[in-house]
């Protein structure tokens, strides 16, 4: 017996079918604390579970895990039902874990605290941040699994309501452990697309670790990081997620985030309507005011009679016409009465008036030249001597010359 | 329809309808020249409209995104299971 020898492999191998000989070994439940969780690209999970006196190595393969309701995590107090065997290849005996629950629902309540506390912290619910919904959505992603109840309840609603709503669905795994990094990533692929204006995320309802999704840090950083809207709406009336208070409006339920993503085409409609006929009573109304403000200058007596501007144009002419002829005649009558004037000085001085009083005039008999000097005149002219009524002709006899010429003299002498 | 000019057309809907109610409220102030009355009327009009236009743009497609087989994102027409949607 002593010199009988195995290969490693043989050995691992032993050990292995002796362990799987044992039935308690096949189905054991383990408490512990999770630590090195480790989630492979195929999906199997790797981790520890520790107490503080012991560590075992432990596998979750994917085709096992995939109904997980929530999401492993360092540090997690859990339940891990399974069976113990070697991986032969190394000789490391380890838990194959079929079945892992939270170790009472208050390590998940504990950690949703912890989370929400520290992002309140940070400011990821900061009512300041969030933004307004569009009124009229042009295309509104929705983030959720599209098989669930979920989808059909948003896409029912929001036909209802518009049926000119345009939908993207962005399908992800709601509930598991690759659900947090799904939903992440639909959500910041609808904002690298410019048609998107509105995005929905959620789920129906669950348990609390069917939600689970929705309490992780990396959703709650997706939605604060969104440049679009967003609606959370996860679970039931009752269900208050992570999600829920960092989105920008959180839904009740997904019905209800389609109730407030989408606007009622016939309000929308009425509204337009509404406004429609507002502004044709608003421009008629300023129509009018400018109508009757026309009118108030309308009536006055000008524009309401226009001849009357006429007629008293026609009455200045008139009055015009009638002072210009009024004083055309007295500047006559003053014409005429300054001639009337000056024919009688003139009259005055009608040589013929002065004749009648004894004076006569002198010519010479044949010139007919009017003699007024004595020097006209010597002996033996013949003069004539003009009357008022009638002529004489006279011979010069004897001539007196006066040495002074003054006529002041002569008449003095006369 | 009428035709909106470009630089309308960019409008959203919000805005379209915000400077409707605006334009209402300026002429309901009263007071407004004439010219500008009239304008501003014009303006309104065209909102409403673009209003009206936007409202029935989207046309109800519901589509869901997959991975091709290729591995290319595209988008297929979303089979909702609820026959009475389609």
């Amino acid at each position: 017996m002593q010199d009988f020898i195995i290969t490693v492999h043989q050995l691992n191998e032993y050990v292995r079918s002796l362990i799987a000989r044992d039935p308690l070994l096949q189905q054991v439940k383990v408490r512990g604390e999770i630590s090195n969780f480790k989630l492979h690209s195929s999906g199997h999970m790797y981790f520890s579970l520790k107490d503080e006196k012991a560590r075992i190595q432990c596998v979750f393969f994917r085709q096992s895990n995939t109904g997980l309701k929530f999401i492993p995590k360092d540090g997690m107090r859990v339940l891990a039902s399974g069976y113990v065997s070697i991986y032969t290849k190394d000789g490391q005996y380890q838990l194959y874990v079929n079945e892992l629950q939270p170790d009472g629902i208050g390590e998940l309540y504990l950690a949703f605290e912890a989370l929400k506390r520290k992002l309140r912290e940070e400011g990821l619910f900061d009512p300041g941040h969030k933004k307004p919904l569009p009124l009229l959505p042009s295309k509104i992603a929705v983030v959720t699994s599209n098989t669930g109840a979920a989808i059909r309840d948003i896409i029912k609603v929001a036909r209802r309501r518009n049926k000119n709503i345009d939908i993207l669905v962005i399908p992800v795994r709601v509930q598991g452990v690759e659900a947090p990094d799904q939903i992440s990533k639909a959500i910041r692929y609808a904002n690298t697309r410019s048609d998107i204006d509105l995005i929905i995320v959620g789920r129906g309802g669950g348990s609390i670790e069917e939600l689970w999704a929705f309490n992780e840090e990396e959703v709650a950083r997706a939605i604060w990081e969104s440049n679009i809207p967003v609606i959370s709406a996860v679970g039931h009336e009752t269900d208050y997620t992570i999600a829920d208070f960092v989105a920008d409006v959180r839904a009740a339920t997904p019905s209800v985030a389609a109730e407030l993503a989408v606007p009622e085409s016939i309000a929308l409609q009425s509204q337009i309507t509404g406004l429609r006929k507002a502004l044709l009573e608003a421009i008629l109304v300023n129509l009018n005011a400018k109508q009757h403000r026309l009118d108030v200058a309308g009536k006055s007596y000008i524009f309401k009679s226009p001849q009357l501007l006429l007629s008293q144009k026609i009455q200045l002419y008139d009055m015009l016409y009638q002072r210009f002829c009024s004083s055309v005649r007295s500047m006559l009558q003053k014409k005429s009465d300054l001639l009337e004037k000056h024919m009688t000085s003139l009259k005055a001085l009608d040589p013929l008036n002065v004749l009648g009083r004894g004076f006569v005039y002198i010519v010479n008999a044949e010139t007919g030249a009017s003699i007024q000097s004595i020097n006209s005149i010597k002996p033996s002219d013949r003069i004539r001597l003009c009357f008022k009524d009638g002529r004489a002709d006279a011979l010069i006899e004897n001539l007196e010359v006066y040495q002074s010429c003054d006529n002041t003299k002569i008449n003095n002498k006369r | 329809m009428k035709d909106i000019d470009i630089r309308s057309e960019q409008l959203t809907f919000e805005e379209a309808i915000g400077e409707l109610e605006s334009i209402v409220a300026a002429l309901e102030e009263g007071d407004v020249p004439l010219e500008k009355a009239l304008e501003l009327f014009k303006r309104g009009m065209d909102m409403a409209d673009l209003c009206s236009k936007k409202l029935i743009e989207a046309q109800g497609i519901i589509k869901q995104l997959t991975r091709s087989s290729s591995g290319e994102l595209e988008e297929v027409t979303f089979d909702t299971e609820d026959k009475e949607l389609l």
